[in-house]
């Protein structure tokens, strides 16, 4: 037992554990030292996640752009069924009734109809409590009906049937007609739309899936070069006392930092990239009147902060690797 | 400090060593590196014991297994067969937080290729294991000023190592293998890559720590320089120590042995 005692023994302790603030400065040197291979490093996430926010932003775009589409043609047809049984509109006032169309279309439809020159509009509910005696150019019913006897007219000029009734309303504001405007889309239609829905979807989300796919595979393949450029550096901090767990701490804090400022450029890249796409195809007043400015965010944190998770997963196994190495395999590496 | 069962091992495990003087013990170290069907036997059974202060060069053709001993009595690989004790420690024992401790403390290491941290100065490459060992900052910053002017490097703290002269950056390394007042300097072949003025300013170095803090200099070498100054030489061959050797025994003019 003596031996325990003798004074050249001494035992042996735990190594410290040293703060976070040590690894982060290690790391933000390393980064600004080596500025050429981290900007490699940082161009590999960039480009992986501008790829993925590419794809997911331009379906975005898409949906909006081709609803604005739609939205517009229904508004011009709706307003051009109305003229053609009013007349022109100029000066005109106009009662407009709505319950099944959603808000959006009739404001853009009561938009349409002040460009028209209409002057004033007024909803039904507040012509029936309203008790004057004055000339509207129509009624309009958008969806729903009014009761009484009704004419039917069909508009020319779009693929689905828009049913319109008229009547010289006796029981309405002096003179007024009734104009109803209601789309009324054919069974084989709704079942049209909704196979080209489904596959759409399908495409989307095989898209998607290759994207996030290509995003990992790109930022692991750049993050995992950057680890073997650096064992003799890691068996050299082994020799010096390195614990494993600061050599992967290490590796960790760098991937999460540089797949933040990649995925955060890329994101941006991305964007930009089916925004300058879609502008020059449609137009940039039509894309940028119906930026779906939430979906579009959401879609930036998303892919922002799966970056960083990505790379910070695609970082496991090198910094696994490079911390359980024995210092002499990795002092051996020459590269 | 706590004593756990395991650690109580480790320090009885060298016990055997007949006196205090004895600092690192091979017993029947065998290496055997495996790739693919490939066996290479580095080292076929070392066993040597070297003393506390003593300044030792392991000298041998080359591929004859200095670097593996090196790997083995510095704890920086496990051998296949046998034991190494380091301070009566046996190495095996260690699990891989106290091995970190142990390098850090016990062991300074200097490599032919110098091995800094690229990314950081001279002074940080100097503090960087005083950190490890939970030196505060400001008293790393000053110890490590204090031993890049011993081993003159004056006013070049703040120099990247590839700003630097192969010999300056030795002397670096050597600064940094000081930083936590280590019994062993390990040394592998570390004059290789410098001429031969720098080679014998390393040496005098060397030999002056040696003297004057009294560490342990084990370092392995082809350079005969190294050999004149060295207390005793180990003559390694194809994995086994062949000869244990004075200098006055060594024919310098033919490096053979008398
Ligand atoms: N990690 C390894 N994997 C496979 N073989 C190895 C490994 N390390 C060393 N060897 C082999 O072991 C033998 C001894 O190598 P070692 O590096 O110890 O020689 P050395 O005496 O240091 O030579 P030198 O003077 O050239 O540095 C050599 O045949 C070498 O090829
Ligand atoms: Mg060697």
């Amino acid at each position: 037992m003596s031996t325990i005692l003798h004074p050249a023994v001494s035992p042996i302790g735990n190594q410290v554990r040293l703060p976070f603030h040590v690894a982060w400065e290690i790391v933000i040197q390393g980064i600004r030292i080596r500025m050429g291979r981290s900007l490699v490093t940082l161009f590999g996430v960039v480009l992986g996640v501008a790829f993925l926010m590419s794809i997911i932003s331009a379906g975005l775009i898409k949906g909006s752009v081709s609803g604005e589409i739609e939205l517009r043609q229904r508004v011009a047809a709706m307003i051009g069924f109305l003229l053609a049984d009013t007349g022109p509109l100029s000066g005109k006032a106009l009662a407009i009734h709505n319950d099944t169309i959603p808000n959006a279309t009739e404001d853009r439809f009561i938009e349409a109809l002040r460009r028209e020159g209409v002057s004033e509009i007024v909803s039904i509910d507040e012509l029936r409590v309203r008790d004057e005696q004055k000339l509207y150019a129509a009624i309009v019913v958008i969806g729903g009906s009014l009761p009484g006897e009704i004419w039917t007219k069909t508009s020319p000029s779009l693929s689905h049937p828009l049913i319109a009734f008229t009547q010289p309303a006796p029981s309405h504001p002096a003179g007024a007609s009734v104009v109803q405007l209601e789309r009324e889309p054919s069974a084989e239609d709704l079942k049209k739309q909704s196979v080209a829905q489904k596959s759409d979807r399908v495409r989307t989300i095989w898209i998607v899936t290759i994207a996030i796919l290509v995003t990992m595979i790109s930022i692991s393949n750049a993050l995992l070069m950057s680890v073997t450029e650096r064992f003799r550096e890691i068996g050299t901090m082994k020799c010096l006392g390195a614990l494993s767990s600061f050599i992967r701490r290490i590796f960790f804090i760098e991937s999460a930092l540089i797949g933040f400022i990649g995925s955060f450029i890329g994101s941006a890249f991305g964007l930009i990239f089916s925004l300058a796409v879609y502008s020059a195809t449609f137009g940039p007043g039509l894309v940028f009147s119906s930026l779906p400015v939430v979906w579009l965010t959401a879609a930036y944190l998303v892919c922002t902060v799966g970056g960083i998770l990505a790379a910070v997963i695609a970082a496991i196994y090198p910094a696994d690797f490079a911390s359980r190495m024995v210092p002499a395999t990795a002092l051996r590496t020459n590269i | 400090m706590e004593v756990t069962p395991k650690k109580l091992r480790a320090l009885l495990a060298g016990s055997e060593c007949e006196s205090s003087g004895c600092i690192t013990r091979a017993v029947g170290v065998k290496k055997v590196y495996r790739t693919g069907e490939q066996e290479t036997h580095a080292l076929r059974g070392a066993t040597l014991q070297i003393h506390r202060g003593e300044y030792l060069s392991i000298m041998g053709p080359s591929g004859s297994g200095k670097s593996t001993l090196f790997n083995m009595i510095g704890a920086l690989s496990k051998p296949s067969e046998g034991k190494v004790y380091i301070d009566q420690v046996d190495v095996a024992q260690l699990d891989f937080d106290e091995l970190a401790w142990f390098r850090c403390r016990k062991i300074g290491y200097i490599f032919q290729s110098y091995n800094l941290v690229a990314t950081m100065t001279c002074l940080e490459n100097v503090t960087l294991p005083m950190s490890f060992a939970g030196v505060d900052a400001e008293e790393a910053h000053e110890r490590g000023v204090e031993l890049l002017q011993l081993v003159g490097l004056g006013g070049r703290f703040l120099h990247k190592p590839s700003e630097l002269s192969g010999g300056q950056q030795q002397r670096v390394a050597i600064a940094r293998a000081l930083a936590n007042r280590p019994e062993i300097i390990l040394a592998d072949e570390p004059t290789a890559n410098l001429d031969q003025k720098t080679g014998e300013e390393m040496i005098s170095l060397l030999t002056k720590l040696r003297n004057e803090l009294g560490v342990t200099v084990i370092s392995a070498t082809h350079d005969l320089k190294m050999l004149k100054c060295s207390d005793r030489i180990f003559w390694i061959r194809d994995g086994v120590i062949e000869r244990v050797a004075r200098p006055s025994e060594i024919d310098f003019s033919s490096g053979e042995f008398h």
